[in-house]
């Protein structure tokens, strides 16, 4: 997609978006509701045109194509099964628009429902089935008919954490399977982290980061990315040229950092993990424990600053016996560079 | 307190029936009880074998079934053009197909006349135009709460994702999954046509109704039996809505 941009009335959905997705690779969009990840989506499929810019399959300009000549597969965030037709049936609709001979597609058909599991069900109609059914035969119809792009918009959201999660990890299986290039539109950073090559960051109709997720996660290009991806504590810190100070430490100002000419204060932006709690009081800033919230093998304390502000620091399940509710320690950021954005 | 609310919903249901039951009933007496007690369908031969009577009964169901097919051909695209491009205009739309409700008969009959063209006053299949648009408030609600009830959207960008053409689309998934909002929309629309006496009397067209009430004047007992048996049959018609609304699979 190169320099897409797509108005609803006076609203900008998109503005100068550009996406590149490799071939086979998994691609995520992420970002929050409005942000245009969603039309993003849609101008790709063919199902919304966009008002400038032109999109490639391949090397092939398919801009002026309509949806149904695109060879896309796509599933949708809502249950999309034709309620008239069995599992089968709608796993096959596509096959048949096409004119597949009808030996190709019993086999076809025969095989998808034996990769998503389902094969006892194929009979059953889209009321018979479960949510996470409904999804999976929804997935095999959008692959049997081997597209040149699988198009998933927010597919898990309707349903609940445990199958999420089943289907999340069987997406990617699949995809990887078929080799199939793919777009994967979510709000859910876990979900967008967990199985994508790559993670595209949206913000007000633009994509802010597009890169590896752990390199989004570690090394996000702007305070927006940094506060979208992942846990992020927001420390008033001293700011001085290219340094600055926090819990009386001075580091390098993180280059990907926004300073405003003329701001005045600053807050330095701190992954939990990237802190860390002794009871030296020569090591770092006072501050009391709040909370401990254990999450398997690490725990997140929450404490509270003299300050007032609360933060939380992330240490390992083990480390985090060592402390207790109520207790006085000392919070010292950890690093060499860190993230800071105008207050 | 529960036995009493249970015998008021009762007593209800009781007093609705014979709301509805009592003067069918007393036209049926009326209809076919002869002056010994005993019952004939002595009225209805009579009606067999009044010509006239036949021939307006088959006008009116050719009217109806060109009312039908019209109705169809317009609401059904027009319908699916309002849930997916225009699905906001929905209130503004179900608030103008209920005009025909509350501009009186008389009004639009007479406005009609007035602006069709001469060659069509010459034909009664002109009544078809009127009576699209006087079926309209119940055909437009049938269709529109059918395509309330599937995602339109998202089964039309789903199948059109799959390759299909808006006719495949149309055919296998649209029309199919608003069946019971289609059917709805016909028996209602063939059972205002039977029962539609202001348009085609004020066109001098001798539709069923109107010849029905010509007849009525001559030997009451035919047309009471007539209109029982046009009740009867229009109530099946509702019957049979309510059993084609039964299909295999739920929305």
């Amino acid at each position: 997609m190169e320099n897409i941009r797509k108005e609803f009335g006076k609203t900008l959905a998109l503005d100068n978006f550009s996406l590149t997705i490799p071939e086979g690779s998994l691609v995520s969009l992420l970002g929050p509701s409005g942000c245009g990840k969603t039309t993003a989506l849609r101008i790709l499929a063919g199902l919304l045109k966009s008002d400038r810019g032109r999109t490639f399959f391949d090397t092939l300009d398919v801009s002026d194509k309509p949806a149904s000549q695109r060879d896309i597969g796509m599933v949708f965030q809502a249950y999309s099964l034709f309620p008239n037709m069995s599992a089968r049936a709608n796993v096959e609709f596509g096959l048949r628009t096409r004119k597949t001979p009808q030996a190709q597609i019993k086999k076809l058909v025969d095989d998808i429902f034996e990769i998503i599991g389902l094969t006892e069900h194929q009979s059953k109609y889209p009321f018979q089935l479960s949510g996470g059914q409904q999804q999976r035969v929804a997935l095999a119809r959008a692959i049997v008919i081997r597209p040149k792009v699988l198009l998933l918009d927010e597919p898990l959201s309707a349903l609940d954490a445990q199958v999420r999660t089943q289907l999340r990890d069987e997406i990617r299986r699949v995809q990887l399977e078929f080799g199939i290039t793919t777009l994967f539109v979510t709000h859910d950073q876990d979900e967008a982290m967990t199985i994508s090559d790559q993670v595209g960051v949206m913000h007000q109709g633009r994509l802010m980061q597009i890169d590896k997720p752990q390199i989004v996660y570690e090394n996000p290009a702007n305070p927006i990315v940094a506060r979208f991806v992942g846990a992020m504590n927001e420390i008033p810190a001293q700011v001085g040229g290219s340094k600055v100070t926090l819990f009386g430490k001075t580091f390098d100002v993180s280059p990907h950092s926004e300073l405003n000419k003329g701001a005045t204060s600053y807050l330095a932006l701190v992954r939990p993990e990237a802190l860390s709690l002794n009871t030296d009081a020569s090591l770092g800033n006072r501050a009391q424990i709040l909370r401990v919230s254990f999450m398997g093998a690490t725990s997140l304390i929450h404490v509270r600053l003299d300050s007032a502000r609360e933060i939380s620091v992330h240490l390992s399940a083990k480390s985090a016996l060592d402390y207790s509710i109520g207790q006085e320690v000392y919070v010292q950021a950890n690093g060499s560079q860190i993230l800071v954005a105008s207050q | 307190m529960k036995l009493l609310r249970i015998f008021m919903q009762y007593l209800l249901i009781a007093v609705g029936i014979l709301f509805f039951a009592l003067p069918i009933y007393a036209s049926t007496i009326f209809a076919f009880q002869t002056n010994d007690g005993g019952y004939s369908a002595e009225p209805l031969r009579i009606a067999a074998e009044n010509e006239e009577l036949v021939l307006s009964l088959m006008l009116t169901l050719k009217i109806a079934l060109g009312t039908v097919l019209l109705t169809l051909l317009l609401l059904i695209p027009t319908v699916a053009f309002i849930h997916l491009v225009i699905p906001k205009s929905r209130g503004w739309i179900e608030f103008l197909t209920l005009t025909p409700l509350v501009i009186p008969p008389i009004v639009q009959g007479v406005g009609y006349l007035y602006s069709m063209p001469t060659q069509l006053k010459a034909t009664p299949y002109a009544l078809i135009f009127a009576y699209v648009i006087l079926a309209l408030p119940f055909s437009y609600r049938a269709l529109d709460a059918a395509f309330v009830s599937i995602d339109v959207r998202t089964l039309y960008d789903a199948s059109t994702s799959l390759g299909a053409s808006f006719i495949t689309i149309t055919r296998k998934i649209l029309i199919p999954n608003v069946l019971a909002g289609i059917l709805s929309a016909v028996f209602l629309t063939i059972a205002l046509v039977l029962g539609e006496f202001a348009y085609a009397s004020l066109l001098l067209w001798d539709t069923f109704p109107t010849v029905l009430a010509v007849v009525g004047m001559s030997g009451a007992s035919t047309a009471v039996a007539l209109s029982v048996l046009s009740l009867i049959g229009v109530w099946f018609l509702l019957t049979a809505i309510t059993v084609f609304n039964k299909p295999k699979y739920k929305l």
